[in-house]
């Protein structure tokens, strides 16, 4: 079942019931729900008894769930890595194929945004003028990336953050720390999929590990900091995601104003925020965003910028 | 002289690369595990080198008693040759060996000791132990070697010559033995002292350069010896590749000087900072302290900021010229 998208659900409605036929680009933070959606509407459209039960074990349910039903393309970059133009010439030559059940063949690319140029000037053509059977539901987490081209010839649906109590409910299922719950849903910001990968992942130890770097960093203890950067586990992703979102709360400290994300440390952000001016944390918080979307060497760039917390005032 | 090393698991080329560069004194090529084909392989590689001499079944040489043994069993021819003097200093008279000679041992006994001292015992031959020279002795004993070559080879420089020439060679001894002879040539025809500019014209660069060299350089401030060095590199490897690998090797050098000076703020005595940053403490006064000094904890600071920078530029899809000035820009920068 969709929840808390009703926007998208009205779009997918009338995907379902036909009357929409052109391309739709689903756009939304990871873990919002925009994958399970889909697989949502293809278990309305193909189940052969009760769509709406969770689990259904009928014949296209479970092919759907292995990703091996007929009629349903899910293409995914493998590895991390960008659709090559071999990739979308492979999937453009099978389109043509009709379908088995029905009267549609749903195409479904995540992370459409990882497709190299060649391989999109390769998918505008079938894109603009797909076959009748084919609906086309492009995923992305990052609409900025997506080329104009595509964008412009899809329908954008945007699907919203996840209510707090939602994600909290789910979170509660993995942990009965009721002190850590909270905090784990605000790091998520409305994603329930990044909650509860933080709440598996036991993020908030590493999270306490970068918080303890930034406070040596700023008391000029940088061999200290560097050593604690080799030695922790998490990845250089998690920890881009921890700075930002520490950053942020360091700049809500310092203004005075807004919900921190981890508002638990929140002792230790303000003492932290008081070594440094609110115009460095700002062009702190932005260096951090340009970095992580950059291809720089992780290791580097994160030592650069926690470094830079030792900078006399 | 002669050379021992023993171990394991290591590659015959690299060690002789080693040696060449003075890097290390002794290979011991242990024949334990070699076939009759690696054994002939070896000698096609490096039979030709005239500072090579391989030795097959090397514990038979110099062992009097195992010689005397194997004399009273073999031919008669070879009996004969028995009564010409030990075996090892009748093979290095026939091949024209001198102290420079390295032989390189193959070995096919387990006694390996036993060897090493009847060979220090044979008549003729002098055993001297030459442990293997550290990385920041190379330069030093290079020099040295260079003037004892000029003084029998009896040419006169003028002063700078001889760090040039171990410059330009990068410290390996076979090249520089060749070039000081190629030089004192062109003295003696022209009658003239060797000059900069003789070597300059004549002396290749063979000395291979490495990211870490070149970030030592930027980080030493020697910013033209630094470019020269990246220019050397780019021939050697693409420009492209030559950029990345300076600028990872950059990126480590100031996150250890930044490290180090951190600790020095704090911790005064050099072998507790050595100590802490894990380091042989007699590199660390002799290859990081002096640098520390050019630089201030901020200047670190600023020029991790740069060298960052210069990560994001050499992997972005920047024209290659362009990386390659962004890089020699970064040193200037350092440089200041």
């Amino acid at each position: 079942m969709i929840v808390h998208q009703s926007y998208a659900q009205r779009f997918l409605k009338k995907v379902r019931e036909g009357s929409l036929t052109y391309p739709l680009l689903l756009s939304g933070p990871q873990g919002i729900g925009k994958r399970s959606s889909v697989i949502q509407l293809a278990r309305e459209i193909w189940c052969e008894a009760d769509s709406t039960k969770q689990g259904c074990e009928c014949s296209s349910c479970y092919q759907i769930r292995q990703n091996t039903f007929p009629d349903l393309t899910i293409l995914t970059p493998e590895g991390g890595q960008n659709y090559g133009v071999d990739v979308i010439r492979k999937l453009i030559g099978t389109i043509t194929d009709m379908p088995t059940y029905g009267s549609v063949r749903l195409v479904v690319i995540d992370s459409v945004e990882a497709m190299t140029n060649e391989a999109s000037n390769a998918f505008l053509k079938c894109l603009e003028e797909p076959p009748s059977h084919i609906r086309f539901l492009l995923l992305t987490s990052n609409m900025s990336e997506v080329i104009p081209t595509i964008r412009s010839r899809c329908g954008l649906v945007p699907f919203d953050k996840l209510p707090f109590d939602f994600v909290r409910k789910l979170v509660l299922t993995l942990t009965q720390d009721e002190s850590t719950v909270d905090t784990y849903v605000r790091m998520g910001a409305g994603s329930a999929g990044r909650s509860l990968r933080y709440a598996i992942n036991n993020t908030l130890m590493v999270r306490d590990q970068v918080l303890t770097i930034l406070e040596n960093s700023s008391k000029k203890q940088i061999l200290r900091c560097f050593s604690a950067l080799e030695d922790t586990d998490a990845s250089p992703e998690l920890l881009f995601d921890l700075l930002e979102q520490l950053a942020g709360d360091l700049i809500k400290v310092a203004v005075g104003a807004g919900t921190l994300t981890h508002a638990d440390q929140k002792d230790t952000l303000k003492a932290l925020a008081q070594t440094k001016d609110l115009a460095f944390w700002y062009s702190w918080y932005h260096e951090i965003e340009s970095i992580m979307r950059s291809n720089g060497a992780p290791k580097l760039q994160i030592k650069y910028l926690i470094s830079q917390l030792a900078k006399s005032v | 002289m002669i050379i021992q090393y023993g171990g394991d698991n290591y590659s015959l080329d690299q060690e002789i690369s080693k040696i060449r560069q003075a890097k290390r004194l002794s290979v011991l090529l242990s024949g334990e595990e070699l076939t009759e084909q690696g054994l002939i392989n070896i000698y096609e590689q490096y039979s030709e080198a005239p500072r090579f001499l391989i030795v097959d079944h090397a514990e038979k040489i110099g062992s009097p008693k195992k010689g005397k043994k194997k004399g009273k069993k073999s031919s008669a021819k070879e009996g004969a040759q028995e009564d010409e003097g030990p075996p090892l200093a009748r093979l290095l008279k026939d091949n024209q060996t001198n102290k420079h000679t390295i032989i390189i041992a193959v070995l096919r006994t387990e006694t390996l000791s036993e060897f090493w001292k009847g060979l220090a015992e044979a008549p003729g031959v002098k055993s001297e132990h030459h442990p293997a020279l550290k990385p920041w002795e190379v330069t030093e004993a290079a020099i040295g070697f260079a003037e004892t070559c000029l003084k029998g080879a009896g040419g006169k420089v003028e002063p700078g010559v001889i760090p040039l020439l171990v410059d330009l060679t990068g410290g390996d001894f076979y090249s520089l033995r060749n070039e000081i002879a190629k030089l004192s040539r062109l003295a003696s025809e022209t009658g003239q002292q060797i000059s900069k500019q003789d070597v300059l014209d004549i002396v290749p660069r063979t000395a291979k350069v490495d990211g870490w060299r070149i970030a030592d350089l930027a980080f030493q401030k020697e910013y033209r010896k630094a470019l020269e060095a990246f220019s050397f590199l780019c021939q050697q490897e693409d420009t492209g590749s030559a950029a990345v690998v300076v600028t990872a090797s950059l990126a480590k050098k100031v996150e250890m000087l930044l490290a180090a000076k951190s600790v020095v703020e704090v911790i005064k005595n050099p072998k507790d900072v050595a100590e802490l940053l894990g380091m042989n403490s007699f590199v660390y006064s002799k290859n990081v302290e002096p640098v520390l000094k050019l630089h201030s904890f901020d200047s670190l600071l600023t020029h991790l900021k740069l060298i960052a920078k210069l990560d994001l530029f050499v992997k972005s899809a920047a024209s290659i010229a362009l990386k390659r000035s962004m890089v020699e820009t970064t040193f200037l920068k350092l440089t200041k």
